[in-house]
């Protein structure tokens, strides 16, 4: 009869197959991840954005920042080079990260800072976000620091070459097929309109989760002490909020002297179905309208 | 720890090396410090909860067991089961309570309202009690005598596989496994490795993936189109099924490497015909401890009341599933519904099986299908009111919604084509077991290529397309 010590050899021995089928799926993906073609489009923007960027004004954001800010309206009406790295999902953690790896190649002269709630309020999957950075946990120390924030697991699942694309299968076929044509310097537009009436929100003032505010703090902080110009964008949004919810972040901003424009409730924008893309996202209309009031307020400054 | 942490992919090979190097007599000892280890990692302070509902089965089991008048065995019994019971209802069931009758006695004008004490539940509670309550009843009752050995009764309660969902298991089944001086089996440690990679993979793959798109849908339900919601009301009861089947499948596995046999809690649900039917394949442990415990002597009970007896027995044990499921109105209707959809499966099985016998239905596979399809529905639609959402007026507005709201379907291609792939890996293999169990093998194929094909397969899959630092598993909130 087989005993235990037959076991843990099979054991050793599929561990070593999956091993080996792990780096090789895991090298096919990190090909593709960073093809010319797939470069071409929005998986190149993590790369570009850590460790390619020149420009002089950097938006930083979520998806807000993403579909919200057109960096040509910028560049036109500053005469400086912009490029928006908003990225679907992301949070604070993400971008300091990119921030700090930005910082250790040149400074920026302004940095675009677009908050949402994600950025200082807990939600389950503070770090499950982060994963997009994985393919360049090894190429990159912030990358490293933020990924490894959750705990030392982390290290050790990353050692697997496959995770680190983990559920990016289709976003890299996706963009090896079919690349983006309506990519514009980091900013995507989006094309259609919101038709739905405007939803009254009555919910409380956000309770700031202390770490993610830290970091806020830290990002601030670096870009600062670098001699960038700091300027804190809260977009608007297709709905009435009845209780401002960033009344904490404004009181920290002006007590370190930061810029905080806060569309929430703007009336250039509420009430405007035809500006949205959905109730959390301006359109491309509403994104050009944003934009032209963001760098109006910035080239008074200048 | 939960089954699905990194730590436990550590603490469980360390576990089954020492296991097997200790000698024989002291492997249940082993057993039972590896498991308060895991119950602590959760938990620490409600361990020491877990000790005492394990002091009173004991105390209380050897004090039936000794006791010769029926009256005062019965009394102790009663005493026994109050206290067993006692954890559960104040943690899981005050508030609840509270807030009920607090509300109920408004209405008359009446406020006196106490405290709401808004305590977490301590993991695992519903099921470690239930198991609890079966000894109790089966030592009462004279099933089983009561064990002499007060860490065995602790290690019944504990027992890391299954303390934190289940399967619910009984004290006969498994106080001679813990006992008896079992040689390593090589078969069973290797089937346990298998129902341990399926497991993940229902949970990584399917049920975490979809709880992506699903979460998205019922937290937001006012903005999603009816559409949306009568697609994510189809597939919420895969998300269950991936989560407790995938859950049940890991601890019946880790426990089949230490060779220990544990109840199967899942038989190919969706290929259920009936509700009946579904019902014996669904959750096994829960349903079958209800029929045991709650069902069988109720329904003897008011055996003179013939079918209606049975109506009535059915309702109250549904209604009492419910209520462990959750201590909410919501839980308690999907309960309820439970038993109704039951109680008119058994009113009207003689009619059903003279027409199926009178046009021989049953061997058409269109006819199974379309009694498949019914039962799935059947369902889904009652686990709106089951877990998917947390109030009466959600549940409503949903349902509403899905009749009169016929918008374009909220899509999340990368979540829904990652989900299809595991969902329908998953239907082929229970479609397989179902009506094909000897052929297509492939985790049991003699062939070596095929068979470590399929295991490294499904591993890759699943570091692919899985979701790690995923939520907790479902029933742990129950």
């Amino acid at each position: 009869m087989k005993g235990i010590k037959d076991l843990y050899k099979k054991l050793f021995f599929f561990i070593f197959f999956l091993g080996v089928l792990d780096f090789g799926i895991g090298s096919i993906l990190e090909h593709f991840y960073f093809t010319e073609r797939s470069l071409l489009n929005e998986s190149n923007k993590l790369d570009y954005s850590l460790n390619q960027t020149s420009e002089d004004i950097l938006i930083f954001g979520s998806s807000t920042a993403y579909h919200g800010y057109v960096p040509k309206i910028f560049e036109d009406s500053l005469n400086m080079s912009c490029y928006n790295m908003g990225q679907n999902l992301m949070n604070i953690f993400y971008h300091y990260a990119v921030l700090n790896s930005v910082l250790q190649r040149y400074t920026p002269k302004i940095i675009l800072l677009d908050l949402t709630a994600w950025d200082f309020v807990k939600t389950g999957n503070d770090f499950d976000i982060l994963s997009d950075l994985y393919p360049f946990y090894f190429s990159n120390k912030s990358v490293r620091e933020v990924v490894d924030i959750p705990g030392w697991s982390e290290k050790f699942k990353i050692l697997s070459k496959t995770y680190r694309y983990n559920g990016k299968l289709l976003f890299i076929m996706k963009h090896n097929i079919i690349p983006s044509n309506d990519f514009q310097k980091g900013y995507l537009p989006l094309r259609t309109e919101l038709k739905e009436d405007i939803t009254t929100f009555a919910s409380d003032g956000f309770v700031y989760d202390s770490l993610k505010f830290s970091y806020l703090d830290k990002f601030i902080g670096k870009a600062i002490a670098a001699g960038c110009k700091v300027v804190v964008v809260a977009a608007p949004s297709y709905g009435i909020y009845t209780k401002n919810q960033f009344s904490e972040l404004e009181n920290f901003l002006d007590e370190i002297n930061i810029e905080f424009l806060n569309f929430r409730n703007d009336t250039t924008f509420t009430n405007h179905s035809e500006y949205f893309y959905d109730i959390t996202h301006v359109n491309s209309t509403g994104a050009e309208l944003l934009t032209l009031k963001v760098a109006e307020r910035l080239k008074s400054q200048l | 720890m939960v089954f699905t942490s990194f730590n436990f992919l550590i603490f469980f090979p360390a576990v089954i090396v020492i296991y097997y190097i200790l000698p024989k007599n002291f492997r249940w000892v082993f057993l039972l410090v590896a498991s308060y280890f895991f119950y602590i990692n959760i938990s620490p302070v409600y361990t020491l909860l877990l000790a005492g509902v394990t002091t009173v089965t004991y105390l209380f089991t050897r004090w039936i067991e000794k006791t010769e008048t029926e009256k005062k065995k019965k009394l102790i019994f009663l005493l026994g089961i109050i206290l067993t019971l006692f954890p559960l209802f104040f943690f899981k069931y005050f508030d609840f309570l509270n807030q009920s009758i607090f509300a109920l006695l408004s209405v008359f004008g009446l406020r006196w309202p106490l405290p709401k004490l808004g305590l977490l539940l301590p993991v695992g509670i519903s099921f470690y009690t239930f198991m609890a309550l079966g000894y109790l009843i089966d030592v009462y009752n004279e099933n089983i005598e009561a064990e002499k050995n007060p860490g065995i009764v602790a290690l019944f309660l504990s027992f890391f596989p299954i303390v934190l969902s289940g399967p619910i298991e009984r004290a006969g089944n498994m106080f001679s496994q813990f006992k008896a001086k079992t040689i390593f089996n090589y078969k069973k440690a290797v089937k346990g490795l298998q129902l341990i990679l399926w497991g993940y993979f229902m949970k990584l793959v399917i049920a975490d993936r979809l709880a992506i798109y699903l979460s998205a849908i019922f937290s937001n339900s006012e903005h999603h189109s009816g559409t949306s919601l009568l697609f994510a009301t189809l597939l919420y009861p895969i998300q269950v099924y991936g989560d407790l089947g995938g859950y049940s499948l890991i601890a019946i596995g880790c426990a089949n490497v230490m060779g220990i046999d544990i109840i199967p809690n899942f038989k190919r649900p969706f290929f259920s015909t009936s509700m009946s039917e579904f019902w014996r394949r669904w959750h096994l442990s829960l349903i079958t401890w209800l029929i045991d415990y709650v069902y069988t002597p109720i329904s003897f009970s008011l055996r003179k009341f013939k079918v209606w007896g049975i109506v009535i027995a059915l309702m109250l044990t549904f209604f009492i599933s419910g209520v462990w499921h959750g201590a909410a109105l919501t839980f308690i209707i999907w309960g309820l519904i439970q038993g109704a959809v039951l109680s008119i499966d058994a009113l009207l099985r003689g009619k059903r099986v003279n027409i199926e016998n009178r046009y021989a239905l049953k061997n058409k596979w269109w006819y199974t299908l379309f009694c498949c399809m019914i039962t799935y529905v059947i369902f889904a639609f009652s686990l709106i009111f089951g877990g998917a959402v947390d109030s009466v007026s959600k549940t409503l507005e949903i349902i509403g919604k899905i009749f009169t709201d016929s918008q374009s379907l909220f899509i999340d291609d990368s979540t829904l084509v990652y989900s299809f792939t595991g969902i329908i890996l998953l239907f082929l293999s229970d479609f397989r077991d179902e009506f094909f169990p000897d052929k297509f093998k492939l985790f049991e194929n003699e062939n070596i290529l095929i068979r470590w094909g399929a295991y490294l397969s499904i591993s890759i899959l699943i570091i692919l397309i899985g979701v790690f630092n995923g939520g907790q598993f479902i029933y742990f909130q129950f």
